[in-house]
């Protein structure tokens, strides 16, 4: 096994209604999808209550990869707080046709982490070593992806989800896969095809430094 | 997939599937995979060597970097800091000052002002701020006093998604019975199947059907015990269609998020 992901939450579900055809998750995307698109426009609006809406879809990312740069939640909390509070106060910046919402945020949350760390190395703390600045940066990016790839993984909806994670942490084979689940050989590699392209996806749309 | 040319200058097919694609950047070995071609052809091995990267990042996820939601208290330090710099020029509420402070309290209320009436943009986030820690630290619905009259506990004004035209409002209110939704919308178009009422969750990926809407205009379903507010505060009527299929049809009417 790879990794230290864990796969036991979807032990229970091998079989079930779940694994058929999965026309929630082909159309609760598109719902998902224009929920965001919403979400962003009315930001960019600077509407009352879209900071409220932004904070709390995409908070978690933040936080995350706050947390996985910064390597305490105290400092990531701080961190998460100065990038939504940038984010609004400079919300005239994000430009709706340059990219997406959350690889704006993810741009303002890398240099928060960059500055966190500037500051550490001002305020020298004993206890945390000031990572060398290039090489944090590369460790950031590879945060960034983990964790959005995490959170897509999330997001593909079952079984596709959990074919997945067979195939990356269990290092299982599709026809393993097939038979472990009961699903029919095509089935299973047509969601890996597409499951594969969904994370490239996430990662070209909301991964790449703006 | 793309046609590349040979090096005799002679088109060929014989790129690999998507799937085989899939499956070779997994490291998996697939029978009547000819190396040859993967030797020769770019397009076909860009192709498996982008998607391995992604591969490869994913097989070093850790359980440390699944997302997880940063401490209730967070929102309130954020709506708090900005709040001590003062409202934000160009903001939609220092656009329409003039406007509340003409017709205090006596003015109709705009279609997009809200239900908080003339309350500034201040007051607004304050509340929103409010609703993240009540709701939050309450959880679900039935937990509420139920010792407080029948009232209305949550509001979400539901506007029209792009390409709508319709709008209206609902509220949670608790009775003796227990929590109620109730949705007015007046102005529906007609159409050949029905409107859905669902609570979603804020990234609108899990949600909970509520109902289908009748007649009036004015409809109320019972909400479950137990259903969390928090988790799904967003109320949205969709349009569906007779087709036996129980999910949520992605069309959508009017949609907003309950604050209280």
């Amino acid at each position: 096994m790879r990794g230290s992901y864990s796969t036991t939450r979807e032990a229970q579900s091998t079989h079930g209604p779940k694994c058929g055809p999965e026309p929630t998750t082909a159309r609760g995307e598109s719902v998902r999808s224009l929920a965001d698109a919403d979400i962003a426009a009315s930001f960019a609006r600077g509407e009352d209550n879209s900071l409220h809406e932004v904070y709390v879809r995409w908070s978690p990312l933040v936080y995350t990869i706050a947390r996985r740069g910064c390597g305490n939640d105290a400092d990531a909390a701080d961190v998460t707080q100065t990038v939504f509070v940038a984010a609004w106060q400079g919300r005239q910046g994000f430009d709706p046709g340059a990219g997406s919402l959350p690889s704006w945020l993810l741009g303002i949350t890398r240099r928060k982490i960059a500055d966190h760390w500037r500051q550490v190395g001002r305020t020298p703390r004993p206890s945390e070593e000031l990572p060398d600045d290039p090489q944090h940066d590369a460790q950031v990016e590879t945060t960034v992806e983990r964790v959005l790839l995490a959170d897509e993984l999330e997001r593909l909806g079952e079984p596709q989800r959990r074919i997945l994670e067979l195939c990356f942490f269990q290092d299982m084979t599709h026809s393993q896969v097939a038979s472990l689940l009961g699903l029919p050989l095509g089935t299973v590699k047509s969601h890996i095809r597409r499951s594969l392209g969904r994370l490239r996806e996430r990662l070209e749309v909301d991964g790449v430094p703006r | 997939m793309s046609r590349v040319e040979s090096p005799s200058g002679k088109n060929y097919d014989e790129h690999y599937d998507e799937e085989t694609i899939a499956l070779l950047a997994l490291g998996e070995t697939v029978a009547g995979v000819q190396t040859g071609h993967l030797r020769s052809c770019g397009a076909c091995q860009a192709q498996i060597d982008q998607l391995q990267a992604v591969v490869d990042s994913a097989r070093a996820i850790t359980d440390d970097d699944r997302p997880i939601a940063p401490p209730d208290a967070l929102w309130q330090r954020i709506t708090d800091e900005i709040e001590s710099d003062g409202p934000v020029p160009g903001s939609r509420n220092s656009q329409n000052s003039g406007n509340s402070r003409n017709e205090h309290g006596k003015a109709a209320p705009p279609r997009s002002s809200g239900w908080m009436g003339g309350s500034g943009w201040s007051g607004k986030f304050a509340l929103a701020a409010a609703v993240g820690v009540l709701v939050g630290s309450l959880g679900t619905i039935v937990a509420m006093d139920r010792e407080n009259p029948p009232s209305m506990i949550a509001q979400a004004e539901l506007q029209p998604l792009p390409g709508k035209n319709a709008q209206g409002v609902a509220q949670v209110r608790q009775t003796a019975e227990g929590a109620t939704l109730v949705v007015d919308v007046p102005g529906l178009p007609q159409t050949d199947g029905y409107y859905e009422v669902w609570m979603l969750a804020p990234d609108a990926e899990s949600m909970v059907s509520i109902g289908i809407l009748g007649g009036g205009e004015v409809n109320e379903f019972p909400l479950p015990e137990g259903m969390d507010m928090n988790r799904f505060p967003v109320v949205d009527i969709s349009v569906e269609q007779f087709d036996g299929d129980v999910t949520h049809s992605a069309d959508s009417v009017v949609r907003g998020e309950l604050t209280t």
